[in-house]
């Protein structure tokens, strides 16, 4: 007697449901984008940020999107003030 | 939910058909269909192999699922006490898993 049986015979498949995962936002690409001690032009990005995580401090200005840009030519330096983390430029002239 | 439909004949048992995903877990772990599923196939062993019934009707679709059996024209004492068996253990195990299992009847005439 040859019989075989199908012990899931009224099983659903496995995996035929659906996931309701798989989305994800556009890569926003933001971060430091110059680091302590690089010298930089004016105008040069220094952090794409989403709201004021870095502030700007002395020759940085800040963009509409919280962009923080060097005003002009120097170092890059970062600093802490009263637990703010600001970026500051040096300028090439007074070093 | 599996759908038992058990077709009766001037009160004589002629007939059943299993139908549907019990749902209860994914294929390999699901427990209830593996009950239903070894019952539905234990009397379609029993009918055809062992009873030998030749006016045996069987309809299987794997993609529904469904089985259907019906063996219609021949009705014994000895094929009675196996179909009642079988039909018995399904009442169980519906009665135990209500939200899984679902027995219903059904009058076919001459």
């Amino acid at each position: 007697m040859t019989f075989k049986f199908d012990l899931q015979f009224f099983a659903h498949k496995k995996g035929q449901g659906s996931s309701t995962n798989g989305r994800d936002s556009q890569p926003k690409y933001r971060g430091i984008k110059a680091f302590a001690g690089e010298n930089v032009s004016a105008g040069s990005i220094l952090v794409r940020q989403c709201g004021t995580k870095v502030h700007p401090g002395k020759h940085v200005g800040l963009g509409r999107d919280f962009t923080l840009f060097a005003l002009v030519p120097g170092k890059v330096n970062y600093h802490t003030s009263r637990s703010r983390k600001f970026v500051s430029i040096i300028p090439e002239a007074a070093e | 939910m599996i759908r038992i439909t058990l077709f009766y004949q001037e009160k004589k048992l002629v007939g059943i058909e299993s139908k549907g995903h019990s749902n209860y877990a994914d294929k390999g772990s699901d427990i209830i269909c593996a009950a239903v599923s070894v019952l539905i196939q234990s009397l379609m062993l029993g009918l055809s192999e062992i009873a030998r019934l030749d006016s045996l009707v069987i309809n299987i679709n794997d993609e529904v699922p469904v089985i259907k059996i019906s063996w219609l024209k021949k009705y014994s004492e000895k094929i009675s006490l196996l179909t009642r068996t079988i039909v018995e253990s399904l009442k169980i195990i519906a009665a135990d898993n209500p939200d899984y299992v679902k027995i219903q009847t059904e009058e076919i005439k001459q």
